[in-house]
């Protein structure tokens, strides 16, 4: 049996949040308490009978960044996500070629794809580097088809990637 | 069907589209559009048409697109500005 499907296991995770949120009560922050499990996340790591006792020791693990995903409600694909922890301390330490790279390695543009630009800009007074295609069809754009990548300029790594791209089909569908 | 005939196809229907008389031409661009086969705003199945996507504006920055099915040179889209 996995651990996360150990009854014993749950019972201790649900003291083990009990007792934070009573030290926090104890220590005049009873409302944050609320949202303690927003903020980290219990694993269970090991597990251990002995002396008539049973020992369970988690991985305690705090929240560094949110984290999106946009799925296609159809089928369940990926439409996005976006990362910003690998977004933060950006800078423009890469070339826009080198961007471009890193941008084009992650999403992968399909033969009809038409790079409509890639640039740094200003977000927010911060640089991040931009990279969006376009979808045509023997050069004739498909409405609102593209992709569009985030890339931290100094790291060098894509913290969002957005895509919506569909095959041309003039007959009825449900997509 | 060619851009001079999607304007001219727009032109005709322009007014019964709802385009003010005092809107102009601005663009006319051909290209892949998704249409519903039910109601706006109702989940339904949708299918890609070739049109030629033609701009009326304003003075005021309004706009209004028609867009003309490449096929049949019927307008099955008006889109307006907000």
């Amino acid at each position: 049996m996995a651990l996360e499907d150990d009854p014993r296991v749950s019972k201790a995770e649900e003291l083990l949040w009990d007792h934070y949120r009573r030290a926090m009560e104890r220590a005049g922050q009873g409302e944050q308490a609320l949202y303690l499990k927003q903020h980290a996340k219990a694993r269970p790591a090991t597990l251990k009978e002995e002396g008539g006792l049973t020992t369970i020791r988690f991985d305690m693990h705090l929240r560094a960044s949110d984290y999106s995903v946009k799925l296609n409600a159809q089928d369940g694909g990926l439409a996005g996500w976006q990362f910003p922890l690998l977004g933060e301390d950006p800078g423009r330490v890469l070339s826009s070629g080198d961007a471009l790279m890193v941008a084009q390695e992650a999403a992968k543009p399909p033969a009809d794809a038409v790079l409509a630009y890639s640039r740094y800009e200003e977000v927010a007074g911060r640089p991040v580097f931009v990279a969006r295609w376009h979808h045509a069809v023997k050069g004739v754009p498909v409405e609102r088809d593209y992709i569009h990548v985030l890339v931290n300029g100094k790291t060098g790594r894509v913290f969002g990637l957005y895509r919506k791209w569909h095959d041309v089909d003039p007959s009825f569908s449900e997509r | 069907m060619d851009e001079p005939a999607a304007r001219s196809a727009a032109e005709g229907a322009k007014a019964a589209a709802g385009v003010p008389a005092d809107y102009r031409f601005e663009s006319a661009q051909r290209r892949f559009i998704e249409l519903a086969e039910g109601s706006a705003g109702a989940p339904s199945r949708v299918r890609d048409c070739l049109a030629w996507v033609v701009r009326y504006s304003g003075e005021m920055g309004g706009w209004r697109d028609l867009a003309i099915e490449d096929a049949t040179g019927k307008v099955v889209r008006v889109q307006r500005s907000k």
